[in-house]
């Protein structure tokens, strides 16, 4: 601390306008003046030193030593408290980035969720077959078959293999139950047959254990059954479907997010 | 604060000075026997306390200067590591010449000190020697702030020109 500060801290002081830290500094530099120039000190500054006191000596020597002594904890905490600061600093970077890339995956996200919902839309049905009847060795059943397009193959139940014919019917069955859930005008059943809760629709999931373990359910009602001639023609016909969707959604997102006129 | 009254927190300051003893000494006997010291030097002038409230701030201060006391005596070097030019031997251990010195100090300070209004030397050793602020010198003694401050203004510059004649002397 040089003359002019010392100087001015002593103004202060006797301004009562010095703070107890500051009194601390003004008595370790007067002292440290008065050990450096013995009994050339002047006289102002030896009065200051006699007011602020031994106990204002002693406070500001013993925090003094202690610096001295432990200089490392003051730097390390510095250090500390940079690297922190550089820390938070690159965390924030990459919050925003995450959140921005979070964002461009949102949108993506929803363009693909609605291209797949469009795309999941029931394909073209060729034929409806609808069973009701019991099930039993003879395998008579209340057969009703309605095609539904002039240019589909309308199959028989006969026709069926009977060793991939109650896959089937499970098939047929979880199918329906979604459709029901759909409302397919196709597959609706009348009122009085539809489930009227959701105890009854829990109460098939026995009858499906059943068929699949491979054994003649008893008392199922079948509802519809759903047959294509050709897989690969229905599923380039989807793919079909799935490209003109997806152009469909390209052009909805370049029109969304294209130049504003 | 009666001696009786001081007795009755010294076992709650022994803690916080033992902490403040152990930070200077790391050793626990040095430590142990400073604030024994310290607590002694906090019974001898508890009756020039003026209130409970602060006792732990001047317990304290107390005890770092009883730290560095009890260092002057025993140890002929500082113990720091480093050489530092503003703290140096001579600055922690006075020699016999600078003991008296400072014992002509207090005397003339203590002069100084008489020839105060008595409500000037009141707020100007709860200042000094308690290392009260204004504001809490305020809040004890039901003075404003500012005239806390006027007050201890007077005093300090009062003593300034009784000590610097003094020292011309």
């Amino acid at each position: 601390m040089n003359t002019q500060e010392i100087q001015s801290l002593i103004d202060r002081f006797l301004a009562a306008e010095s703070t107890p830290e500051e009194e601390r500094r003004l008595a370790l530099a007067l002292h440290e003046a008065a050990a450096a120039t013995g009994d050339d000190l002047p006289a102002d500054w030896q009065a200051a030193l006699l007011m602020l006191g031994e106990l204002t000596l002693g406070e500001a020597l013993y925090d003094d030593t202690l610096a001295r002594r432990n200089p490392a904890p003051l730097a390390q905490s510095l250090s500390a408290q940079s690297v922190r600061l550089a820390t938070e600093s690159q965390k924030s970077r990459s919050l925003r980035l995450w959140r921005w890339a979070a964002a461009v995956a949102l949108v993506f996200a929803t363009g693909l969720g609605v291209a797949l919902h469009q795309s999941r839309t029931p394909q073209p049905m060729v034929a409806s077959v609808s069973l009701t009847g019991e099930t039993s060795e003879s395998h008579q059943w209340d057969k009703r078959v309605s095609p539904v397009r002039q240019d589909s193959a309308t199959i028989r139940i006969s026709d069926v293999d009977p060793s991939h014919e109650q896959t089937r019917m499970v098939a047929s069955a979880r199918a329906n139950r979604r459709k029901r859930r759909t409302v397919r005008p196709e597959t609706m059943l009348p009122p009085t047959e539809m489930p009227s809760s959701p105890q009854e629709e829990r109460a098939e999931e026995p009858l499906l254990a059943t068929a699949e373990a491979g054994q003649q359910p008893e008392n199922v009602q079948y509802q519809s059954l759903t047959y294509t001639d050709d897989p690969y023609a229905a599923l380039e016909a989807e793919m079909r479907d799935i490209r003109s969707r997806g152009e469909r959604v390209e052009a909805m997102i370049a029109k969304l997010t294209g130049p504003i006129e | 604060m009666t001696r009786s009254d001081f007795e009755h927190i010294a076992a709650q300051l022994r803690p916080l000075m033992l902490r403040v003893a152990l930070d200077f000494f790391g050793a626990t006997d040095e430590a142990e026997d400073v604030t024994q010291e310290a607590q002694l030097a906090l019974w001898r002038y508890c009756e020039r306390i003026d209130s409970e409230r602060n006792v732990e701030g001047l317990a304290v201060r107390v005890t770092k200067n009883c730290c560095i006391s009890w260092h002057r005596r025993h140890h002929s070097l500082p113990t720091v590591t480093d050489s530092s030019p503003s703290v140096t031997a001579s600055a922690l251990s006075p020699s016999p010449h600078e003991l008296l010195e400072a014992k002509d100090a207090q005397t003339l300070l203590a002069e100084a000190l008489a020839r105060l209004e008595p409500r000037e030397r009141q707020l100007f050793e709860m200042r000094q020697l308690q290392g009260l602020t204004l504001d809490e010198i305020a809040a004890q003694t039901g003075i404003q702030k500012s005239s806390v401050k006027s007050m201890i203004s007077t005093a300090r510059k009062k003593l300034l020109t009784e000590l610097k004649h003094r020292l011309r002397l």
